[in-house]
């Protein structure tokens, strides 16, 4: 089995609360938020790191992203998967999800492997467009399934469990396939001493643009056909009266806001 | 200037539409004030002549249906085939699509079939002054919203949450159906087979759709604690919402009641927040309920910067108090 785990390195979404827009260059300013590998995205590889102990093979990290990112590609090699793939240029920067997973799929090709499954995680805790992994399988021309909590590999058959709004429901996709494998569908492992020491051993191979098979007009900014305009910050905050008093006062208090409100109770 | 084409997917829930359809269309109809935008619903299901007759009389210009089979659950190939069809026969400019845990997947999956870009999760949509559709999406759990254009292929799709945008109904006016031949899906090869589907036990109101969200957060502490916050959402007529660390705490079983950027977008009449320190992820998904109490033990929790009203103290005491003046009053 040679499973493909697509990853994003992104901004801790836990300090996103630390964001903020330069007003002048009107551009995200990310000082003091460290880079961690998108959560969903350890769930993904986690998930692949089973199915290898179980089915045996190799597991192979990709991800498009600045160079600097290595370390936390190093991170997926500690995990346990046994090679990684750093896509990084200049020419790709500002894809939107059409041009990223073109670009992936680019990517993917040139590993020269054959990859039974393709996991990524749902979405990412920044763009959280959740786009990827479907349009991934499209230009690859594999069927493909996202919001996966449950996935298990027989017969050349990936039985998935996709949440929906009221349940879940379950599909058998022929392999190969790609796979949105759901946040919090798993706990992913701890890196461990000795998996930061196999780590040093492992490759991670970086394609730039001259190494990839691409249509330059399917690449980056000028080939996403999606285009950013201004980033705003949303005012939100409103009044925050406070309450103050015995827990009964308070009740009484807010019982009357909630019936201004039109709730009749 | 030739009018603009807009079509929305009108999900099916039961035979009947579902509400994102009516928001997206009340939506639709604000874009282009001036020249009257032909609005059109896409429909695809099994069995869908109710659904039909439904939509020929909410507002749209056009119904477009394709009934199979193989359309009876969802299936992401035979949907998307089937959406694709419509969009290639009535050449939308606009295409909008509910982000559901379904239509989350089909909206990109079109992007690539049909070659054009799609923006996620849209928050708003506009029309600019130069007379250009104008998508805003959150980013960063909805710290900072992003305007996105689609300038050069068409349709322009966008996805929105069910909740984003208010039911506004409109009149019915006079509005062409259009059945299409379904022997297209027949033919589709696919290589993922519908294998079953598991219900979860409907749990109540639906938090999308109360009156009064009763939401707690890992402030609430203990399970006997959170009984109180679904004791006051049901004396309340209410539904009980949760954040992320509530559910990750096995308070609540799974995400059907999850607020915010990864859940469900609400806007009610009350929103309380017991223990809820207001994570930018979960502000994204409650910030537009109409008045927004919020109950937390440190001051400084971001959740109050949002908030109408604040009490400083301890959230499972202030809910209990209320609880009890409820039962009083019945």
């Amino acid at each position: 089995m040679n499973i493909a785990v697509c990853v994003k390195p992104v901004p801790d979404p836990e300090k996103y609360n630390l964001l903020e827009i330069d007003p002048k260059t009107k551009r995200l300013v990310r000082e003091g938020i460290p880079t961690i590998i998108n959560p969903a995205d350890k769930n993904a590889l986690e998930a692949a790191l089973r199915l290898k102990e179980l089915h045996g093979g190799r597991v192979a990290v990709i991800s498009m992203a600045p160079l600097f990112s290595q370390d936390k590609i190093k991170e997926c090699l500690a995990m346990g998967a046994d090679e990684a793939y750093l896509i990084s240029d200049r020419a790709f920067g500002g894809a939107d999800t059409f041009s990223t997973s073109y670009t992936l799929a680019k990517g993917l090709e040139k590993t020269g492997i054959q990859f039974d499954l393709i996991l990524a995680g749902n979405d990412s805790a920044d763009g959280a467009t959740s786009h990827v992994p479907s349009q991934l399988g499209e230009w690859m021309e594999l069927p493909h399934i996202t919001n996966i909590t449950e996935i298990e590999i027989h017969d050349g058959i990936a039985s998935v469990k996709k949440k929906i709004s009221d349940g879940l429901i379950e599909y058998d996709m022929e392999l190969p396939a790609v796979a949105g494998i759901a946040r919090n569908s798993n706990q992913p492992r701890m890196v461990s001493a000795m998996g930061i020491v196999k780590a040093k051993n492992k490759k991670i191979e970086v394609y730039t643009q001259k190494d990839l098979d691409v249509d330059e007009g399917l690449i980056g900014l000028s080939g996403s056909p999606t285009q950013p305009g201004q980033l705003l910050t949303p005012d939100m905050s409103r009044n925050a009266k406070l309450l103050q008093g015995e827990p009964a006062e308070i009740a009484a208090e807010l019982l009357a806001i909630i019936r201004k409100a039109g709730i009749a109770v | 200037m030739e009018n603009k084409k807009i079509l929305i997917y009108a999900e099916l829930k039961g035979g009947s539409l579902e509400t994102s359809a009516y928001e997206l269309l009340a939506k639709a109809r604000t874009l282009f004030p001036a020249a009257d935008a032909a609005i059109a619903l896409a429909i695809a299901g099994c069995g869908i002549d109710e659904a039909l007759k439904e939509a020929a009389v909410s507002g749209a210009d056009l119904v477009y249906g394709v009934d199979s089979p193989r359309l009876e659950l969802y299936h992401v190939d035979y949907h998307a085939e089937a959406l694709k069809k419509i969009a290639e026969t009535f050449h939308p400019d606009i295409f909008l699509i509910p982000a559901s845990c379904t239509g989350e997947e089909l909206a990109p999956t079109l992007g690539l079939k049909l070659r054009t870009g799609v923006a996620a999760h849209c928050v708003d949509l506009q029309v600019d002054q130069n007379g250009e559709f104008l998508q805003m999406v959150p980013a960063f759990g909805g710290k900072v919203i992003g305007e996105i254009y689609t300038p050069k292929t068409k349709p322009q799709i966008a996805s929105i949450k069910p909740g984003m945008f208010s039911v506004i109904r409109q009149q019915p006016r006079s509005c062409k159906t259009v059945l299409l031949d379904d022997s297209f899906l027949e033919e589709l090869k696919t290589k993922i087979k519908l294998r079953g589907i598991e219900k979860d036990e409907p749990s109540g109101v639906p938090v999308e759709q109360a009156d009064v969200v009763v939401c707690g957060g890992f402030g609430i502490e203990t399970a006997d604690n959170w009984k109180q916050v679904e004791r006051l959402a049901s004396l309340l007529g209410g539904a009980v919402g949760s954040t992320r660390p509530a559910v990750d705490q096995g308070w609540v079983s799974g995400e059907q009641q999850m607020i915010g950027t990864s859940g469900k977008t609400v806007r009610p009449k009350v929103y309380i927040g017991a223990g809820v320190s207001g994570a930018t992820h979960h502000i994204c998904g409650m910030k537009d309920s109409n008045v927004i109490i919020s109950i937390n033990t440190d001051k400084d929790a971001e959740i109050f910067a949002v908030s109408d009203y604040k009490i400083v103290g301890d959230g499972a005491a202030v809910i209990k108090a209320l609880c009890e003046l409820l039962e009083r009053r019945q």
